[in-house]
């Protein structure tokens, strides 16, 4: 495994340290019908990134783990979806008290960003040579032929054979896993510190998305770059993350780094999700988590997950909130039975 | 092995036309399934993995006369399929049963959960309204639903018990063969199991058979007696679950096994991984020979020259392939280890890249 330098959670690491620094945020969802308007779909989220870090953000549908990741791009709808409160930090900047010219050059140069679908970032009536192109020419000062040397270039470093016939293909003519990496071309075109992957593997074949997280973790040493990747895949966490949040209803319940959360998790829903994975070679456990995930608007009073826990029995599980508490050594999980309940993770 | 299997395949074939271009080139043919032999025995479950474009689904809809067979034989329940009539082929339909990869679409948004369960009995058995509705009301007890549930719109329902709603649909005419296609890929994870655990549950309870169709090797195994793996339109490998998922010998099952993702992150970042070269081969275009020597770190120069028959084994275990056919000791992790040694894969690393100057923001 590799080693890179790692933020304490909840400690005292200056944010001018850390790559991304998410403090209290906030996020609701518009509805006339709720008080205030809002109807509260990520609650009290912290989350930091180190430099050359890899952070897994995993959770279910509806966790609140996409809109946490978006809300760092500042692309959420304000039709629909509005950041409340809380801070967003790029290696100490606040992003969320930006204007909106300065932010359009924060994504372009500083923030890579691909989606689960390229085909919704890439435009079908260009060729791929041509979408490259108008983002090297937006944020660098690059002009003419360096342009083309740049983009070829590029298309390379993402493992695209034989570069020139690409550049001249539009999308449709690429197969799901050459989008993706034409995709990831496009948002490290200009060496961003930070790149946001959100769920970049999931609409791909599993040999295909093998080969994608591969290059996704050998961009992160090349180019010297922090990662953000959102999924509800705990197999692409184990494969290529450092540390991971686990979001439940809209907050983070456990935080570790991977090897801790995997091999002894310290929150019963981490400990249900690893059980309910079928695994190859492995005898499954069919029994899944009883119930469902509360939808936003309807969260339970006290822990999130109690109504679906085994291990309820604290009168601290239904009445108030769990905190995140710190654990030590980087860790913290949202359980206020941690001390007494012990958990089972998988096993080597 | 001695028993008539429920569904006999032999020699299926079946291909698509496709326009390709708006200025009127030639249609291209996609040869979706060729060749493929298979037997399902009664009460078991044939898993089927395989990535998209493998043909894997469009040999579900043949097996089931969803869609029409170009050649080959299909025997199912007893009776040759390909020669019913129609009117044969509807009195048969209550024996099968589809169950869908997305609760969303499959339901009628603008029909009750009750209306949608009970609609196959309306189509196919002479009963009574008040007998359609126990009948429905039992399929809701057993996916483990309320049976008050009847009255509400899909719309009501996570993905969850959505797909509850549409496994009591397939059900309720308690069917002999069930084809499951992707049933659990658009679920999350905790319903997930859930779902994989009560399809387990009712195949015991009413002696059900699966045809069992997933992207994802860890599902198939975890349901699945034998499983087929599909590439291209072919069957490469075909055996006992425990045997395809651990003793494989073929060199695309081998990449599948390693391209899984396991929750273990010691054992993913320690373990041997095939990084196939390339994409996926059109099936318009399929390579000649083995359709997976151009990816295959293992290829030999017969294998772009002549298609490997399926050879079976006394055990069940049949495998598709030149290489290993001639080295019976490539196989499960031996087989993995040859095609990760050095110099059998080209690197997907990338290139440094020359540092280029920012513009000021």
């Amino acid at each position: 495994m590799r080693t890179r330098s790692r933020a304490e959670s909840g400690s005292a690491t200056p944010d001018t340290d850390l790559a991304l620094s998410i403090r209290g945020l906030e996020i609701g969802v518009l509805d006339p019908a709720a008080p205030g308007g809002l109807v509260p779909v990520v609650t009290g989220v912290d989350l930091a990134l180190a430099p050359r870090e890899i952070l897994g953000l995993v959770g279910e549908s509806g966790s609140g783990k996409s809109l946490t990741s978006l809300a760092v791009t500042r692309l959420l709808d304000p039709r629909t979806v509005r950041v409340q409160s809380g801070s967003i930090r790029l290696f100490g900047r606040e992003l969320l008290s930006l204007s909106e010219p300065s932010m359009r050059a924060v994504r372009g140069q500083d923030i890579g960003m691909i989606f689960q679908d390229p085909m919704t970032s890439l435009d079908p009536a260009f060729t791929v040579g041509y979408q490259l192109s108008s983002v090297l020419r937006r944020h660098t000062d690059l002009r003419d032929r360096a342009v083309r040397e740049r983009a070829l270039e590029l298309l390379g470093l993402v493992g695209l054979g034989d570069p020139r016939r690409r550049i001249e293909q539009y999308p449709h003519q690429l197969s799901g896993g050459a989008r993706q990496r034409v995709m990831i071309a496009m948002a490290v075109a200009c060496q961003p510190r930070v790149l946001i992957a959100d769920e970049p593997t999931t609409a791909l074949d599993a040999t295909t998305q093998a080969q994608i997280l591969e290059l996704l973790k050998s961009l992160a040493d090349t180019l010297d770059m922090s990662t953000l990747i959102t999924t509800h895949d705990l197999g692409v966490v184990a494969d290529v993350c450092d540390r991971v949040a686990v979001m439940y209803a809209g907050q983070i319940v456990e935080q570790a780094r991977v090897e801790q959360l995997f091999y002894h998790p310290k929150h019963p829903y981490t400990e249900r999700l690893l059980m309910s994975l079928p695994r190859v070679g492995v005898p499954p456990d069919l029994q899944g988590i009883p119930g469902q995930p509360p939808r936003a608007g309807t969260f339970p009073p006290g822990c999130r997950f109690a109504p679906r826990c085994s291990y309820v029995d604290a009168p601290g599980c239904v009445v108030t909130v769990p905190p995140l508490r710190p654990l030590g050594d980087e860790r913290a999980a949202r359980c206020v039975r941690v001390d007494d309940v012990h958990l089972s993770g998988v096993s080597t | 092995m001695n028993a008539t299997p429920l569904l006999s395949m032999r020699h299926v074939s079946r291909t698509f036309a496709t326009r390709r271009s708006v200025l009127g080139r030639p249609r291209d043919v996609v040869q979706a399934v060729t060749d493929v032999s298979i037997d399902v025995q009664s009460g078991s479950t044939l898993g089927i993995v395989g990535e998209s474009g493998s043909g894997k689904s469009t040999l579900g809809r043949l097996a089931l006369r969803v869609i029409e067979a170009d050649q080959g034989e299909i025997s199912l329940l007893g009776q040759d399929l390909r020669a019913l009539s129609r009117r044969q082929l509807r009195a048969l339909r209550p024996q099968l049963g589809l169950i869908f990869q997305d609760p969303y679409s499959a339901l009628d948004p603008r029909w009750t959960v009750g209306r949608s369960i009970g609609e196959p009995l309306r189509v196919s058995a002479d009963l009574t309204t008040a007998e359609q509705r126990a009948a429905v009301a039992e399929m809701l007890q057993r996916v483990g639903l309320d049976a008050d549930v009847a009255d509400r719109l899909p719309r009501a329902f996570s993905g969850g018990q959505r797909q509850r709603i549409v496994i009591a649909r397939a059900l309720v005419t308690r069917p002999r063969l069930v084809f499951c296609d992707e049933p659990v890929s658009a679920l999350d994870v905790s319903t997930r199991a859930q779902v994989l655990g009560l399809l387990r549950g009712l195949q015991r309870e009413f002696g059900l058979t699966y045809l069992f169709v997933s992207h994802d090797l860890g599902v198939v195994e975890a349901m699945s007696d034998r499983i087929a793996v599909m590439y291209l339109g072919s069957i490469v490998e075909v055996g006992a679950a425990e045997t395809v998922a651990r003793s494989y010998r073929h060199p695309y099952t081998a990449s599948l096994v390693s391209a899984s993702p396991a929750p273990d992150p010691l054992a993913q970042r320690a373990r041997r991984r095939v990084v196939l070269n390339g994409d996926p081969p059109s099936a318009v275009d399929p390579p000649g020979g083995c359709a997976f020597h151009p990816r295959c770190a293992l290829a030999r120069p017969i294998c772009a020259e002549q298609k490997p028959p399926l050879q079976l084994g006394p055990d069940g275990h049949g495998v598709a392939c030149h290489v290993t056919a001639a080295d019976p000791s490539l196989l499960g992790s031996a087989l993995l280890a040859e095609m990760t040694a050095p110099g059998a894969v080209e690197s997907d690393s990338p290139r440094a890249l020359p540092v280029v100057e920012r513009t000021a923001p």
